[in-house]
């Protein structure tokens, strides 16, 4: 995502969202290797 | 705006402000603490291994307590010096250099951080525990049978190993979605700091490795207590299994380290030789390519295991192939210092050494990689030489580097020139008169991780303790020095060095407490 247009920074709620969305995607990857390793030890 | 920047100097004080605290400066500083505070603890243990070797046969500690000290350093310091002043590092500059105000996920920031602490007294808790086997012992590289039959202190290990690759994961998540969502406007990816790309890509990596290392040591668990038999061969496992599990964590792990190191002296170099980078778009792409090939070079690590011969030749190939981009990024630094207005303050003598001697760890590490020649060198101290010129005089060398070229920004002073040029020549000196004659051991036959060796070695041992005990306690006057430098001293420049560029020397040294509230404008 490109930087977002913003005044301040620490009242956006956009920004927030995005950041979450961001953060739940990465950890789901994360997550997704850890199962995996386990599985293939399996 | 006087009113309104007093305003958002507030902040708690006493211990709240440090337990509570969402404050990217803050948590950087909380990081960095307890970095150095863990750099004596690891230290002591590298200290006790040499003192241990200073003559062939057994005078200061028992062998199991010895292994325990091999383990316990490695663990230490991978796990509680490098990566956490790299994270502290990222914490401080990264929303600086984007012109963010802070981390994009504050609160789980903090966490990050506070989990650090507990997971190093789990760990380190165990080398009070001799009656039931003390600290793990089986290496870092905690390889069964023996990891499996080890003491509770490996359990104490796996639980601090899952609590650090929570720490880590979720502090990889934080800096991923702050360069991805929190930049300047104007501020596009490939006009990032350097530091910031490489932050970006060991970002990735954590992501991608730590929670492999936690299966690992989730399936070691279920083998020690719950009747599984991953790693057991009479169960139908394979103790094999657990090394290439280990080391598809383990190689990437040593680029992790490296990375932000890479980063640190792409910011310092052309700092102080007044010259822009030299090839900023190829050091991207270099940064890129060895994370990449990280993945595919794990099995160099167990070229004597018994592999086919199509498998050793690829991880020779693939794990060669990583000295082209390297050399790209070495070439790069040396074309940036050509012709250019050099000054040696300290932060560039460590840059400077940081090239010179980490080439030396990467071309030895070319000579491990050649797999029939492996097999002569493999756990010898030739290995141990390599490693260290790669992790100290490169990483290490590259976060004392750094803690000099930001401390005036990050105290507002600057710090004793004279100390700190004696803390770079007694580190230098010390570091390559310990780890230097380590090469000749190893080529010679010493083997690795024991605390006897054969007559023939002692001289050599004894070089290397000397010089072990001299780069030891130069750190004490390094902690001198920033604890100095914090405390007062003259007053640092906003820019704080001549040639320094970036939007962190736009702020006053130190920064106030919520910088960037209003993002700048990148041209």
């Amino acid at each position: 995502m490109p930087a977002m247009a913003r005044t301040d920074n620490t009242r956006n709620a956009a920004l927030a969202r995005a950041n979450l969305r961001t953060a739940l995607i990465l950890g789901a990857i994360a997550l997704g290797f850890f199962l995996y390793s386990l599985w293939r030890g399996v | 705006m006087a009113h309104a920047q007093a305003h958002h100097d507030e902040h708690p004080t006493g211990i709240s402000r440090w337990l509570f605290t969402t404050n990217h400066k803050d948590i950087g500083t909380l990081y960095l603490i307890l970095s150095l505070i863990m750099f004596f603890v690891g230290g002591a243990m590298a200290l006790v291994i040499r003192a241990e070797l200073w003559q062939p046969g057994l005078q200061i500690v028992d062998p199991h307590f010895f292994n325990q000290m091999t383990t316990m350093h490695a663990l230490v310091m991978v796990f509680g010096v490098v990566m956490p002043a790299f994270v502290g590092f990222a914490n401080w500059q990264i929303p600086m250099m984007l012109g963010a105000p802070d981390m994009a996920l504050p609160r789980m920031n903090n966490w990050s951080f506070w989990i650090l602490p507990f997971a190093f007294t789990l760990l380190g808790s165990t080398l009070f525990m001799q009656a039931q086997g003390g600290a793990p012992s089986a290496g870092w590289t905690l390889y069964p049978p023996l990891s499996v039959q080890g003491g509770m202190g490996t359990d104490f290990a796996i639980l601090s190993i899952h609590m650090l690759g929570i720490s880590s994961v979720l502090g990889a998540i934080n800096i991923v979605v702050t360069i991805l969502n929190m930049r300047a406007p104007g501020l596009t990816l490939m006009k990032m700091p350097l530091f910031v790309w490489t932050w970006l890509i060991t970002a990735y990596l954590l992501l991608a490795v730590m929670p492999v290392f936690a299966g690992a040591v989730t399936m070691l668990l279920t083998d020690r207590h719950f009747g599984t038999h991953f790693f057991d061969a009479a169960g139908g496992g394979d103790p094999v299994l657990w090394q290439h599990v280990f080391w598809f964590f383990g190689h990437p792990e040593v680029y992790i380290l490296i990375l932000p190191a890479f980063g640190v002296a792409s910011q310092i170099i052309p700092t102080f030789a007044r010259k822009p980078l030299f090839g900023y778009e190829s050091m991207v792409y270099a940064s890129a390519s060895i994370a990449f090939l990280s993945f595919i070079v794990w099995a160099h690590h167990m070229f004597t295991v018994g592999m086919p011969a199509s498998g050793e030749l690829f991880f020779m190939y693939a794990t060669m192939l990583i000295a082209v981009p390297t050399g790209v990024k070495v070439f790069n630094w040396v074309s940036t210092m050509w012709r250019g207005s050099m000054t040696f303050e300290t932060p560039m003598l460590f840059a400077v050494a940081f090239v010179f001697l980490f080439t030396i760890g990467g071309l030895s590490g070319l000579m491990l990689a050649i797999a029939p020649a492996d097999f002569q060198y493999h756990d010898t101290y030739f290995v141990v030489a390599h490693f260290h010129y790669v992790l100290v005089s490169g990483a290490i060398f590259a976060i004392l580097g750094g803690t000099y070229y930001w401390l005036p920004k990050w105290t507002g002073h600057m710090y004793n020139e004279t100390l700190g040029k004696w803390h770079f020549w007694l580190t230098a000196i010390g570091f390559n008169l310990a780890f230097f004659p380590q090469h000749f051991l190893g080529l010679a036959g010493m083997p690795r991780r024991i605390p006897d060796y054969a007559l023939q070695f002692t001289e050599f041992n004894q070089w290397s303790t000397v010089g072990a005990f001299i780069l030891g306690f130069a750190q004490l006057l390094f902690a001198y020095v920033v604890w100095q430098t914090a405390k007062g001293g003259q007053k640092a420049t906003s820019r704080v060095w001549e040639g320094a560029e970036g939007l962190e020397w736009t702020l006053p040294s130190p920064p106030p407490y919520h910088s960037f509230a209003t993002p700048p404008k990148i041209k």
